[in-house]
């Protein structure tokens, strides 16, 4: 009896600890709750900072070795000497004029006055000529494009004469989306260490000319940017002060954080196409598109039997289902090209002979080569990581199975990828590559991916016709000078293009641009992707 | 107790099972070095070329080859590769440029704060729920508990917290989505880091409203994080309970007049703790690997990420570095579990 009675006495203590505990918690809770909500933090709607979602962190914060996606971050805090419009032109920046001579080989810059570094250091010709030349020394990323110069000369503190080595738009090269920045030359060197050009140090600092400096970076969460006073664009109208660049490595996070309010805006890669339409019905987020220049090819091995003959190129080019694969893949977010060129890049030809989804043909094609019912294995190697992609080279596999082509595909990182393309031995017969244009210029496709001596670098195919070589040449000789005559010489280079068919021309993606309803003034670099003109946007709610 | 331990610890015998786990344990880290080196190297990969950029001459490669080391043979590119890494260094990431150690030190701290989280909560709730299903046997309690404890091991991780996600954060508002801290408390008082834990830094620098901040953000990924080890451990202590319930000595106690409470926490649960130590041990050593699915939907930049990325990159100083490092980790919370046993049980000391 007693002992039923202590029991019970036991349990009704043990229930009331317990009780008390939880009392605790909750109130321990509830108290941290609320000396939370105390706390000053700027709500999202704050219009002088932005919030801006990027699937990932940055590399390195040095232009002369970006060539990646770290330029999303990187970007905002150099300029370069030119800036080129959608439409081609090619408009000052930290230049303001410039003279070509008439044999296009002589440029000279006339530079912006009154500019300075974020450590103070006036920009002048002299920057020009040390950033120049610390690209070329350190040899990487988008240094070749420098290749051209033959001399330079400093006329006068504002002026700047290069020599080429051969006749190419000059202004489209400095207008570079990528690695032609502008950095502090004191900055650089008083943080130099055994002579390395300050590489180890501008890989996580920054001293350019833009209009944000680097305030901190939390290495694998966010890059904090704030505005540099003394840019030379100067500060009126509006614009944000602080850009949070943050790190969301998963679509579900990046929609919830972005419907929340937590993001402002969202890189387009983090939301696949299927959400879009989704997202276009929220009345507090604006998705808005625009056609880009990036392009999607599939690169044909003219090397490789049996993609020798063109007649089984050709049948290829008619083997792949290009509408299927726009409205279902991507769901419209993509144009089929029409040649190497990307719709609204000069020099496109509106003309050109576009390959259609014929199977019909493809047959006819295939048994006059000799491959009647096809009969052979293709090998294909394309990068991992983008699902969209991986999904075109399914739909071609079924395809070309109709065909009695059997299609080997695999994937592989870039970084693996591109050994493997370049080197004959290994080659595969089919190769998806994605292309961003480094400068503004047809010569930048035709050139990159085409030439002979592209053989080792981009020009996957391995394709090699002097002919096709001699006119793109031609044709940039004189594109500085006779601009018209220099379009008609590419338009017959890509018809030749065409008809020799290296390559599939698939598709030029779309851009979209995913942001709260109070931001604006988001504009769009269709030649590269990972530029965000970040001085342009503001938040107004 | 304490005076047993004292003796035993003090007792040859236990300094000498302590040295014995130690060496076994270097003698793993040596094999582990040895597996992780010769895979590296197995890889049909050119890490020469990856290093050197994708526009590079051959000239440059071939310089890439000698700066890396790899034009040596490979039983000397080994003697290097443990000399550097008991000098501590583990080389450098070919992705970021910088010293592995630097990496790791960005990363791995994350990961230790969120596990000791996701054990805390684990063990607090998980093991008062194995004794309470223990002593509860069969009834409607100990059917919930078990109902509970299979969730857990059917769910998948990255599904719970996407789940967590949308409840707590996306429906209720309650919790914030994903990060380690909230940009603009951070922006309205930084936090100065110290050991690289937001939560140990926020309080040695007496920055409240970050500390807070830290654990709004903690919350979701530490529980998702905690919930499978946290069955796991509900179930080791509920059979482990029940096993030791059923002894001779427990029916002793209990007709020595003793309060139920008495037989089972000072009797019982000291016996039973055994495999569930084991357990603690395990998973707290696997969680310290990191979860790159929970830190990727919670966007917690924790080794798992780092592992991950690294492999993905093909980037073989970083993969080397961080497998060493998991395996030294892992090692040596298995040495402490080891040594815990000692301690509870002093049968196996003498083993």
């Amino acid at each position: 009896m007693k002992k039923k009675r202590l029991e019970k006495f036991e349990m009704r203590r043990q229930a009331k600890i317990g009780i008390a505990i939880v009392i605790i918690i909750l109130v321990g809770a509830l108290g941290a709750w609320w000396y939370y909500q105390s706390i000053p933090g700027a709500p999202s709607t704050d219009v002088d900072t932005l919030v801006f979602a990027v699937p990932s962190d940055p590399r390195s914060f040095d232009p002369a070795v970006v060539l990646d996606d770290s330029m999303r971050q990187m970007a905002p805090m150099y300029e370069t000497l030119a800036h080129v419009t959608p439409e081609g032109k090619a408009e000052p920046r930290l230049a303001t004029s410039w003279e070509v001579s008439a044999d296009g080989m002589v440029w000279t810059f006339h530079l912006r006055q009154g500019v300075k570094f974020h450590d103070g250091t006036p920009f002048n010709s002299s920057a020009v000529k040390f950033n120049y030349d610390r690209i070329l020394t350190i040899n990487q990323a988008g240094a070749y494009m420098l290749y051209v110069i033959n001399k330079t000369e400093i006329i006068d503190l504002y002026t700047i004469r290069f020599t080429l080595n051969w006749p190419t738009p000059f202004d489209y090269v400095v207008g570079a989306a990528y690695t032609l920045y502008m950095l502090s030359p004191t900055y650089v060197l008083a943080h130099e260490t055994e002579g390395d050009l300050g590489r180890a140090w501008m890989d996580d600092h920054t001293c350019g000319t833009g209009a944000y400096q680097l305030e901190s970076w939390i290495h694998g969460q966010q890059v904090t940017l704030k505005k540099f006073d003394g840019y030379w664009g100067g500060w009126e109208g509006k614009h944000v002060s602080k850009i949070i660049i943050k790190v969301v490595r998963d679509p579900s996070t990046a929609e919830i954080a972005l419907k929340k309010g937590e993001l402002d805006c969202v890189y387009y890669d983090l939301v696949p196409y299927d959400k879009l339409a989704e997202l276009k019905k929220d009345p507090n987020l604006k998705v808005e598109e625009d056609r880009s220049f990036n392009t999607l090819y599939f690169r044909l091995n003219c090397k490789k039997p049996p993609l020798d003959d063109v007649k089984v190129r050709k049948a290829l080019s008619y083997a792949f289902p290009y509408d299927e694969a726009r409205d279902s893949i991507y769901l419209g977010g993509v144009e089929q090209l029409q040649g190497p060129l990307p719709f609204g890049f000069w020099g496109h030809d509106d003309t050109l002979f576009k390959y259609t989804y014929d199977l019909e043909k493809a047959k006819q094609l295939l048994s006059d080569a000799g491959h009647a019912n096809g009969g052979f294995t293709l090998t294909m190697y394309y990068y991992s990581g983008v699902d969209t992609v991986r999904r075109c080279v399914e739909l071609f596999a079924s395809s070309l199975s109709k065909l009695g082509i059997t299609l080997d595909a695999r994937a592989f990182p870039f970084d693996e990828l591109f050994p493997l393309c370049v080197n004959p031995d290994t080659a595969p017969h089919i190769s998806v590559h994605n292309w961003d244009p480094s400068y503004a210029d047809p010569f930048d496709y035709l050139y990159g991916m085409f030439h002979t001596d592209s053989i080792g670098i981009f020009n996957w195919p391995f394709y090699s016709n002097p002919n096709y070589d001699s006119l793109i040449v031609e044709g940039n000789g004189i594109a500085a000078t006779d601009k018209d005559t220099a379009i008609e010489k590419y338009k017959q280079a890509q018809a030749i293009l065409v008809e020799d068919a290296p390559t599939i021309f698939l598709f030029q993606l779309d851009y979209f641009r995913i942001s709260r309803s109070w931001v604006h003034g988001w504009q769009f670099d269709p030649y590269y992707q990972y530029h965000i003109d970040y001085y342009h946007i503001y938040k107004e709610v | 107790m304490l005076q047993s331990t004292f003796t035993a610890v003090n007792s040859m015998k236990f300094r000498y099972y302590v040295a014995r786990r130690i060496v076994t344990m270097l003698i793993v880290l040596l094999g582990v070095s040895l597996i992780t080196f010769s895979i590296t190297r197995i890889v049909p990969s050119d890490p020469a070329r990856l290093w050197a950029g994708t526009r590079a001459t051959e000239r440059q490669i071939e310089q890439a080859r000698h700066e890396l080391g790899l034009d040596q043979p490979l039983h000397i590119q080994y003697y290097i590769y443990l000399n550097d890494l008991l000098h501590g260094d583990l080389g450098i990431s070919m992705h970021s440029r910088r010293p592995v150690v630097e990496d790791i030190r960005d990363y791995f701290p994350a990961t230790f704060e969120l596990t000791n989280l996701a054990m805390i909560l684990a063990v607090a709730v998980g093991l008062p729920l194995g004794i309470i299903s223990a002593t509860k046997r069969d009834t409607k309690t100990d059917h919930a508990v078990r109902v509970f404890s299979l969730w857990g091991v059917s769910m998948p991780v990255f599904w719970l917290g996407l789940l967590l996600q949308l409840l707590l954060s996306s429906i209720l508002h309650i919790l914030p989505t994903a990060g380690r801290v909230d940009p603009f408390v951070n922006l309205e008082s930084p936090l100065k880091i110290i050991t690289g834990m937001y939560t140990v830094d926020s309080l040695l620098t007496g920055n409240l409203s970050v500390f807070i901040s830290t654990l709004r953000h903690m919350i979701m990924p530490a529980f998702a994080l905690s919930y499978s080890s946290l069955v796991i451990i509900t179930r080791i202590t509920r059979s482990s309970m029940l096993e030791v319930l059923r002894q001779d000595y427990i029916k002793t106690a209990r007709s020595k007049g003793l309060a139920e409470r008495t037989v089972i926490y000072k009797h019982a649960l000291k016996n039973a703790m055994i495999p569930t130590t084991t357990v603690v041990g395990l998973t707290y050593g696997f969680l310290l690997g990191g979860s790159v699915l929970v830190e990727s939907i919670f966007d917690w930049p924790g080794i798992g990420l780092y592992a991950v990325g690294s492999t993905l990159l093909i980037d073989y100083p970083a993969i080397m570095g961080v497998t060493f490092l998991l395996a030294v980790v892992y090692s040596l919370v298995n040495l402490t579990v080891d040594i815990l046993y000692a301690f509870l049980d002093p049968r196996i000391r003498y083993g």
